[in-house]
């Protein structure tokens, strides 16, 4: 049972696809399905409806996950009428989604669920925050290609799932999601400047010394970088961005010389909107990407079949995940149950 | 406070059209604090009140919610708290059974959490007095509901409803597992069932939905008033007095919006006495010295008393109006053609005909005409004065006019305690030299302060060098 007994050290986990039918579905059923030995109180739940206009329409490819009795699942008003399981309402939510407010459930028998969230990370939090007394691991079901409720700040872990999904070549697989176990592995500041800069919520700040203190630049995003390209780097080459770190800045840090005498610091590794290519480029030259916060990635699941109807080498894939990713990497079918 | 929008609703304004038409009571919503969606419903649609009875009722509600708050612990304050945040508004689903409708396990799940928040409810509120918070035993619903007799917040349709439900259920399990060809078909026998027990329980729920609206009805008062309870010990504010002698009077009345900026920047608000009688009052004054704040704070007092609320006085005796008729502020409104002289006007002449009727109303009007030249600004001051004599209402008018004659009671506010500060001079502390209480005033004149008030505020020398 690889993984499993990893998960057990956390209290909520976030399952992220690399892309749509990545298998990230797969990946929480597999792990529930584990979960079950252990006799764990099990809450499920997943993130909104978040731009599947088709799903929210006909509810057709939402993901139907499989639990087993005493489970506490959340869905919607709309998909609860429409269950296959018997369970009794624990909660209904005050505010509602686009299929209507969010039912908690607890199930009585086993089979399966159709999942349905909260439309944001904020309520999202909330809600795991409730289960934190009612159950004893929280597993939370990504949708599309979501990253940001994987924040540690909403989640103490997460499991990636990858595959042919992102492209038949499998060096294309490997390098996309190398990206993403990077992103994940970049290094958090020193204590001191964890609590000086925690606080700080907008803005972008210089940080002017190794204790963390920090000058606000006036600058309202980097958004706007173009009309406050003369002021961003007046106070030094340290930057603290809990927005977003975008492509602008990077390109901007790209125009001017030495970039290894830069450093962005950023909450986690959600806050981080620049492309593949640029960030790569940046790290390459030296320069430094630092978070607040790191966040724990446990495994990544691979799927070498696409929707799209190709396959790519199952044992290739794997291996050469395997050589540059140091993480358990599984096809989840290939596990032996 | 726009005038036009507000004298079209006459005498059935109700509090959602109040926050609207008046900033300040907006500002005193604001900090209302409404817990459950049918407490916002129902102040919503309350409506301004003349019923001393009702008004007395609602303010021994709150008095009685401040005791009880007083009384409670934080923690036990909390859970309250806890609980009235959770309750959902079932009138959605009463309603539906109103009409024969057959509720899902969300509505049936509804109905059953709602009774089992009012007898939690009941237990929490032993310290409050009022009967109109006792809340009715509605532990029939409750069984109907919880044939196990657990009293958890959970439903579903409990294998208890009906024999052989059960077992349906675990074959239904078992044929799944062995992909049967009766799945389906035994799934749509329990479906069948558990619609069954649905219409056997809403019809017998339906029966007691005229005891469901009342709770539903006693939860949105509780919440109310204990809103009003925070908000009183939040703002320090007085239970009025009402009384049938036409006169409103005020001890140390304040403006509880101002006083809270200004106690965020370390200063006081200083409080003032005043009475409205059946004689018109005119308020004369410097610039600065707080005769519009009189007038709006006048105008929110009368409208916080009418609608069941305390009042920011330390003491008062208050006549109720049939509408707070204002004019304060600038109308002016170019796309209908209107000028600010105009539309104020035709604003006063709205009030004029509404005191006509005798019906009493509380008017406050800013600068009467003083949009106009004074020659004849002075005239429409006189004429309206003497217009409002024919009425039965209260009335309270600013001016900077001199030489009004028409039969009124004067009011000065005192101003300047120093008369030797030295310009430049902030606009913070101005205001701390300034004596915002009113006094009698027997002449005709008003203070002529506003070139001296200039140099203060630091303006132009050359201006003011050729204005003297």
């Amino acid at each position: 049972m690889p993984f499993v007994e990893e998960i057990l050290n956390y209290k909520s986990i976030s399952f992220v696809g690399m892309d749509k039918n990545a298998g990230k579905t797969e990946a929480l059923n597999y792990v529930i399905s584990r979960l079950h030995f252990f006799n764990k109180k099990i809450a499920v739940t997943s993130i909104g409806i978040d731009g599947e206009t088709l799903d929210q329409v006909t509810a057709t490819s939402k993901p139907k996950v499989f639990i087993y009795p005493n489970t506490l699942f959340v869905t919607s008003e709309k998909l609860y009428n429409s269950k296959q399981i018997v369970s009794a309402i624990v909660d209904l939510s005050h505010y509602a989604t686009s299929l209507g407010r969010l039912v908690t459930a607890e199930t009585v028998s086993y089979g399966n669920v159709m999942l349905s969230g909260p439309t944001n990370s904020a309520w999202l939090k909330d809600l795991i925050l409730s289960f934190k007394q009612k159950c004893d691991i929280c597993l939370i079901d990504g949708a599309l290609s979501r990253k940001s409720f994987a924040s540690p700040s909403i989640t103490d872990a997460m499991i990636l799932s990858t595959g042919a999904v992102i492209s038949g070549n499998i060096e294309k697989i490997t390098d996309k999601t190398k990206f993403m176990y990077d992103m994940t592995k970049l290094p958090s500041v020193s204590e001191d400047m964890l609590q000086q800069l925690s606080n700080i919520e907008y803005g972008i700040h210089a940080v002017i010394d190794k204790e963390g203190n920090s000058v606000d630049l006036q600058i309202p995003s980097l958004l706007m970088l173009d009309k406050y390209r003369d002021k961003i780097f007046s106070m030094g080459k340290t930057l603290y961005i809990p927005g977003m770190i975008t492509d602008k800045l990077l390109e901007l840090i790209k125009m001017r010389k030495n970039p290894e005498e830069y450093t962005l610091i950023t909450k986690d590794f959600t806050h981080i909107f620049s492309s593949v290519v640029n960030t790569r480029w940046f790290l390459s030259k030296g320069g430094k990407i630092l978070c607040l916060y790191q966040t724990k990635l446990l495994a990544i699941t691979a799927n070498p079949i696409s929707p799209l109807g190709f396959k790519v080498d199952n044992k290739a894939m794997l291996s050469s995940l395997r050589e540059n990713i140091d993480l358990p990497i599984y096809n989840i079918r290939d596990i032996d149950l | 406070m726009k005038c036009e929008k507000y004298t079209q609703n006459t005498s059935n304004m109700n509090f959602k059209q109040a926050t609207n038409n008046f900033t300040l009571f907006k500002s005193i919503y604001e900090q209302l604090v409404i817990k459950t969606a049918m407490g916002r419903d129902m102040l919503f649609n309350t409506v301004f009140s003349s019923d001393k009875d009702w008004l007395e009722w609602q303010y021994a509600l709150t008095e009685d919610c401040m005791r009880f708050l007083n009384q409670t612990s934080d923690n036990d304050k909390m859970l309250l708290e806890c609980v009235l945040y959770d309750i959902h508004d079932v009138s959605g689903s009463v309603g539906l059974l109103e009409n024969d409708d057959v509720l899902d396990d969300i509505g049936l799940f509804e109905i059953k959490a709602f009774c089992l928040a009012c007898k939690k409810l009941n237990s929490m509120l032993k310290g409050l007095k009022s009967e109109s918070f006792i809340f009715g035993d509605l532990q029939d619903i409750i069984s109907l509901l919880d044939p196990e007799g657990l009293e958890v917040n959970q439903f579903y349709i409990y294998p208890a409803y009906r024999e052989g439900l059960s077992e349906k259920r675990k074959l239904f399990e078992q044929y799944k597992k062995e992909e049967h060809p009766d799945t389906n078909k035994i799934y749509d026998e329990i479906l069948e069932i558990e619609n069954e027990v649905r219409v056997e329980l809403c019809k017998k729920i339906k029966q007691h939905t005229f005891r469901i609206r009342k709770e539903i009805e006693r939860v949105a008062l509780l919440d109310i008033s204990i809103a009003k309870g925070e908000l009183n010990l939040a703002l320090n504010l007085h239970r009025p007095t009402l009384n049938n002698n036409n006169s409103i009077s005020y001890t140390k009345i304040f403006n509880p919006i101002i006083k809270q900026i200004l106690n965020k920047k370390g200063k006081d608000f200083q409080p003032i006495d005043i009475e409205i009688k059946e004689k018109t009052i005119l308020i004369t004054g410097a610039n600065m010295a707080g005769k519009t704040v009189v007038l709006k704070t006048l105008a929110l007092s009368q409208l916080l008393a009418q609608f069941g609320f305390f009042v920011p006085c330390l003491d008062c005796n208050i006549s109720l109006v049939e509408d707070v008729l204002c004019s304060i502020g600038d109308n002016q409104n170019e796309n209908e053609g209107l000028s600010s002289f105009a539309s104020e006007i035709l604003c006063l002449n709205e009030i004029i005909k509404k005191v006509k009727t005798k019906k009493r109303y509380l008017v406050l009007v800013d600068e009467l005409a003083r949009t106009t030249n004074p020659v004849e600004g002075v005239k429409l001051l006189n004429g309206f004065i003497s217009t409002l004599s024919f009425g039965n209402s209260f009335a309270v008018i600013t001016t900077h006019y001199s030489n009004i004659n028409a039969d009124c009671y004067r009011l000065r506010v005192k101003g300047f305690i120093n008369n030797n500060l030295q310009a430049p001079i902030s606009i913070e502390s101005l205001s701390d030299n300034i004596d915002y209480s009113l006094v009698e005033d027997a002449s005709n004149e008003v203070p002529n302060e506003a070139l001296n008030l200039c140099k203060l505020l630091g303006v132009d020398e050359d201006w003011i060098n050729y204005a003297v």
